[in-house]
């Protein structure tokens, strides 16, 4: 009998030994990739916190619903003046209702959108164009996380992304935005968290109170470059020199007061640009002055400038070095 | 002689370069104007004024060397600047046959040109600062165009915070009012 339970314990260690060794590594890839496939899957309720540190200073509370692409709602608690606004998003509409406005806005799913950019992220990750590694291990919301560090590798001054990886459920529980100086931009991370098997489809749906102005505003689907030429009726331009690692991620064309509005749209795995172009007599010289100078609004990750009958903008999350390096390539 | 005649002697019968009839008639005016014997006092004593200083003596060729220079600064006269010459010659004859005392006969059409032309840039830059005005609003919704297009891409990224993205375009509709 102990000779036959001691063959058991040993079958037992035997099978247990051979899994660990068959058992993917836990790196900072493997953490990454878990939870890129996480996003489509793990339902939850949560209590979030996001803290923005550049530019408006602020802080805001919400409860956050979510059933991987199927359903997204945020109902948002904090500041005062945005208490009660609630972004519910089924898959194929977003709805955002502003009780303090008394409006309703329905735009397009960005559910959808994020289903698509989690596969290109996917792809471009295992193509190696992000740096990842695993930092350590941290408790967030009272659950063991994993700590990642995600950044571009072809470039050396880049915003660094920091995510807290749920060690069970592979979903991010904490995430930090640090800019190429090394201070946090940004960062957001769930008090408590609880997972779910379901969440009611009514949840990821809004219909609008009696009385409440309802404002539509579709976006096009994104499209090819080649399609977006055929689509226009004038000259599409292209940068000649995108920052390492940078590539198209489609363009979308969509009406602009009498005329089209393109847009091509950039990414390396964690920063974007877009490529605006549209015919017109816009961008005065003063116009210019004010935007790239100030002294009013000196904006930052925003350059616009005009190259015969088109006006050109491009908008990233770049240094202004590199946007304007751009721009000079736009041919 | 009336106030606008003795105003074009004015000059000759302050430096005492008058001479039959017409100083006759200015004269007599004089002594029945007020107005332009006060005005003959004052260019007087200014004139006065002006015997009273140093003379200094230029340097050899200074006069020819200045005529020089401003023959060759001497800017053409601009289709602007001939028709405001136009405008002004005919305010001033417009005044031409009003009796006004000569001083205010000088003056009142320079002024009325000046309100007039005034009056004008005024309203030509009240209306290209609207015009301004008007582009730039464009200009700024072009703008605004551009950013929401491309948060709502960015905040598509599954790598990027999209709370915080969200959250700063709100912080930005509502500027001030958070």
């Amino acid at each position: 009998m102990k000779m036959r339970s001691a063959v058991i314990t040993a079958k037992m260690l035997f099978l247990l030994a051979v899994g660990a060794a068959m058992a993917e590594p836990i790196d900072g890839p493997t953490v990454l990739k878990r939870m890129l496939e996480a996003e489509g899957r793990v339902a939850f309720t949560a209590h979030q916190v996001t803290t923005l540190a550049k530019g408006p200073s602020l802080t805001s509370e919400q409860i956050v619903y979510r059933a991987g692409f199927r359903g997204m709602r945020i109902e948002y608690l904090e500041p005062p003046r945005l208490k009660g606004e609630i972004r519910a998003d089924d898959g194929r509409a977003l709805v955002h209702f502003v009780p303090k406005a008394n409006v309703v806005k329905i735009g397009p799913s960005g559910l959808a959108a994020l289903r698509t950019r989690t596969e290109q992220a996917a792809q471009g990750f295992r193509k190696g164009n992000l740096s990842v590694e695993l930092v350590g291990k941290d408790k967030i919301a009272g659950r063991t996380a994993y700590v990642i560090e995600v950044r571009p590798k072809l470039r050396r001054k880049a915003p660094t992304r920091k995510f807290w990886v749920d060690s069970e459920k592979w979903v991010k529980l904490k995430t930090e935005d640090i800019a190429p100086d090394g201070t946090v931009a940004s960062m957001s991370y769930y008090t408590k968290i609880d997972f779910v098997n379901a969440i009611p489809d009514e949840k990821f749906r809004f219909e609008a109170p009696p009385g409440v102005r309802v404002e539509r505003r579709m976006a096009p689907a994104p499209v090819s470059i080649e399609k977006a030429r055929e689509l226009v009726g004038f000259r599409v331009l292209e940068p000649a020199y995108l920052p390492p690692g940078f590539k198209p991620a489609g363009a979308v064309v969509q009406p602009f007061r009498r005329g089209k509005l393109v847009v091509i749209r950039y990414t390396d795995g964690v920063s974007s640009f877009s490529l605006f172009q549209t015919p017109g007599r816009m961008l005065k010289p003063r116009f210019l002055e004010r935007l790239h100078e100030g002294p009013v609004q000196p904006d930052k990750g925003i350059y616009s400038w005009r190259e015969g009958n088109l006006n050109l903008t491009i908008i990233g999350q770049l240094p202004m070095d590199q946007i304007r390096k751009i721009a000079s390539s736009v041919k | 002689m009336d106030c606008k005649a003795f105003s074009k002697h004015i000059g000759d019968y302050v430096n005492r370069t008058l001479s039959g009839s017409v100083a006759d008639e200015a004269k007599a005016h004089l002594s029945a104007c007020p107005q332009c014997t006060a005005l003959v006092k004052e260019l007087e004593g200014a004139s006065a004024m002006v015997r009273s200083l140093h003379r200094v003596s230029a340097p050899a060729g200074f006069e020819q060397r200045l005529r020089d220079r401003l023959a060759a600064c001497k800017a053409p006269e601009t289709a602007d600047a001939g028709r405001i010459r136009g405008w002004l010659g005919a305010i001033r004859s417009a005044f031409a046959g009003a009796p006004v005392h000569p001083r205010r006969l000088a003056l009142r059409p320079a002024l009325v040109g000046l309100l007039l032309c005034a009056a004008i840039a005024g309203s030509m830059l009240f209306v290209g600062r609207g015009r301004y005005s008007e582009r730039a609003d464009m200009d700024w919704a072009y703008i605004e165009t551009c950013r929401e297009q491309h948060a709502s891409f960015a905040s598509t990224n599954p790598l990027a915070d999209e709370s915080a993205i969200i959250l700063r375009e709100r912080a930005r509709d509502l500027g001030s009012d958070l």
